[in-house]
């Protein structure tokens, strides 16, 4: 395995009295490509906006290249390169798609580089560029996924965590953004966390799963490791 | 800056003309006192019609407590210039100052608020202010106060003051939208969470823009007291100061610079013409208000604009250019 580059630990986190995550731990590999899977309510979003601090966690702690960052608040996680895909994109709807964009490059570290940056998500995608001027609110559903992809990629991350990618997307959309990010991946060794219910796919895509229910981690492994049955019986409880 | 620059560049420009137009009237007073008069309550109205447009236009924070900065600095003032003698732009900037601090503290409360129930808090602050005003025995309660200034500034000279106050705030809201800081606002105001998760300092940006926002307005409340020369709790601290505020900004164009200032010039001369009804005007402007947002919800200038392009086009959908933004 590639050396560890973020590490969440023991981590709890409680909507009130509720717990949403209950002492779960993941361990992420540079370079890697991991999968975070559950049902809706499951807590991958809330694990997701503890590692991105959006939200406090209640207890455990977080790494990053074992540093740790559990007080650091979020606009220094970005500076110290974890970038977030919120779900459903989360685009800024009365702004331009390139500006959308140049709001990713806001960090102090990535400020001096947006130019090239810039270039690097057109090339990525290149209908963003043709669309550049547009409203984002204006977008299609994928574009505005690719939008909200091209933002984080900004920031010159190198952990990108994908809250519910392929959420509501059309799945010849959803396979090309896949596509994407795997070229992500090779040519930059971009690690990159997917939170997804889209199971098959994000299992092919990635090295190592985590499946989670009502806040635990019910399994883990290699994702070519582990069998449809017990994957099934994880992801449903039953 | 990147793509806004070209327009950031015009648009400094234009501003730049009209300042040296302006001031030239001010300084030679062609047109007569009556010119200067209204030049000076237009120029007022935009001030805080482009601070309200920075509040809720650009960082998403709709205050409805606006007046409470007006009503500080006008007491500020007449405290300073009738109790203590002191010359009267000291009073003025000690309403800044006063009204700075008031607006620094009371962040810490307001700005943990979202939403409706920000609006709602910030109309509440005022109103409490407003009471409070009307109880202090050391401001006269609900008598009021004169400002005494001697010798009395002709209206030249507040018209001159109200100028530069009134383009230094449409230099901040020209120069903001396309910095990185602007960038981080206009993010934040469409998304709290998303821009929060890129690395923009939410709390700092929120404070940053109310504080601004807070000082030209009071800078332009006293400068209206100083003309007006008395003060009440119920002037000071009245809503109607916001309620016009929101008019500028709807009829205008909100997220414009140009819109607040086609938005006052309307008002202005729209609250002159209805003097002459009274009980009727508000019910008018109302009306008014409601019509632009069923019609033409983005303005009056982003429309002009939109028509603009469509005739450049040479579609025949020009006279439509309302609907061509709506989105």
């Amino acid at each position: 395995m590639s050396e560890e580059i973020l590490r969440l630990e023991n981590i709890k986190a409680n909507y009130g009295d509720f717990p949403a995550v209950d002492d779960v731990s993941i361990c992420i590999g540079e370079g890697d490509i991991v999968s975070v899977l559950g049902t809706n309510g499951s807590g991958k979003t809330t694990l997701m906006n503890c590692a991105a601090g959006l939200i406090r966690p209640s207890g455990g702690r977080i790494f990053l290249r074992g540093e740790d960052i559990t007080e650091m608040p979020p606009e220094l996680r970005v500076n110290a390169g974890l970038a977030l895909v919120p779900q459903g994109g989360r685009c800024f709807a009365r702004m331009s798609v390139e500006d959308n964009l140049l709001t990713g490059s806001y960090s102090r570290r990535a400020r001096k580089q947006s130019r090239d940056s810039l270039e690097k998500v057109y090339s990525l995608f290149p209908v963003l560029k043709e669309k550049r001027k547009q409203q984002a609110g204006t977008l299609s559903g994928g574009e505005r996924q690719m939008t909200a992809i091209g933002r984080a990629m900004m920031s010159r991350p190198s952990v990108m965590l994908f809250d519910e990618l392929s959420l509501g997307l059309a799945p010849v959309v959803v396979k090309e953004i896949y596509a994407r990010l795997t070229e992500l991946n090779g040519s930059e060794r971009m690690t990159i966390v997917l939170i997804e219910q889209d199971t098959r796919r994000a299992m092919r895509m990635s090295s190592y799963t985590y499946i989670m229910l009502k806040g635990r981690i019910v399994l883990e492994g290699r994702s070519d490791a582990l069998k449809d049955e017990d994957v099934k019986t994880a992801y449903f409880g039953i | 800056m990147m793509p806004a620059g070209d327009r950031t560049k015009k648009g400094l420009i234009v501003t730049g003309v009209l300042f040296m137009v302006l001031f030239v009237i001010g300084i030679t007073g062609i047109g007569g006192s009556n010119v200067l008069r209204y030049g000076f309550r237009i120029l007022l109205y935009i001030t805080i019609g482009e601070m309200w447009n920075l509040l809720s236009g650009y960082a998403g924070l709709t205050s409805l407590g606006q007046q409470a900065f007006i009503g500080l600095s006008g007491y500020a003032l007449a405290v300073a210039t009738t109790k203590y003698g002191l010359f009267y732009p000291l009073g003025i900037v000690a309403g800044l100052v006063i009204s700075l601090g008031a607006a620094f503290v009371l962040s810490f409360l307001l700005l943990r608020i979202e939403g409706m129930y920000f609006s709602i808090t910030t109309w509440v602050v005022a109103e409490a202010l407003g009471t409070l005003f009307m109880s202090l025995m050391y401001v006269n309660r609900g008598a009021g106060m004169t400002v005494s200034a001697e010798p009395y500034p002709r209206i030249g000279t507040l018209y001159l003051m109200a100028l530069v106050l009134c383009f230094a705030s449409m230099i901040t809201m020209i120069l903001l939208p396309g910095s990185e800081f602007g960038l981080g606002v206009r993010a934040m105001r469409d998304d709290v969470q998303a821009a929060e998760s890129l690395g923009v300092n939410v709390k700092r940006s929120r404070r940053i823009i109310y504080l601004v926002a807070a000082g030209f307005t009071a800078l332009a409340g006293s400068l209206f007291f100083l003309n007006k020369g008395t003060i009440y709790p119920e002037s000071g601290f009245d809503i109607g100061w916001t309620i016009s505020m929101v008019f500028i900004v709807i009829i205008g164009g909100s997220g414009t610079v140009a819109g607040p200032v086609a938005g006052a010039v309307i008002y202005v001369f729209l609250s002159e013409i209805l003097a002459h009804y009274p009980g009727w005007s508000n019910m008018i402007l109302g009306a008014i208000a409601i019509l632009m947002i069923l019609f033409c919800p983005q303005g009056v200038i982003p429309a002009i604009g939109a028509a603009v392009r469509n005739s450049a086009k040479r579609r025949r959908k020009g006279s439509d250019g309302c609907r061509e933004l709506d989105y």
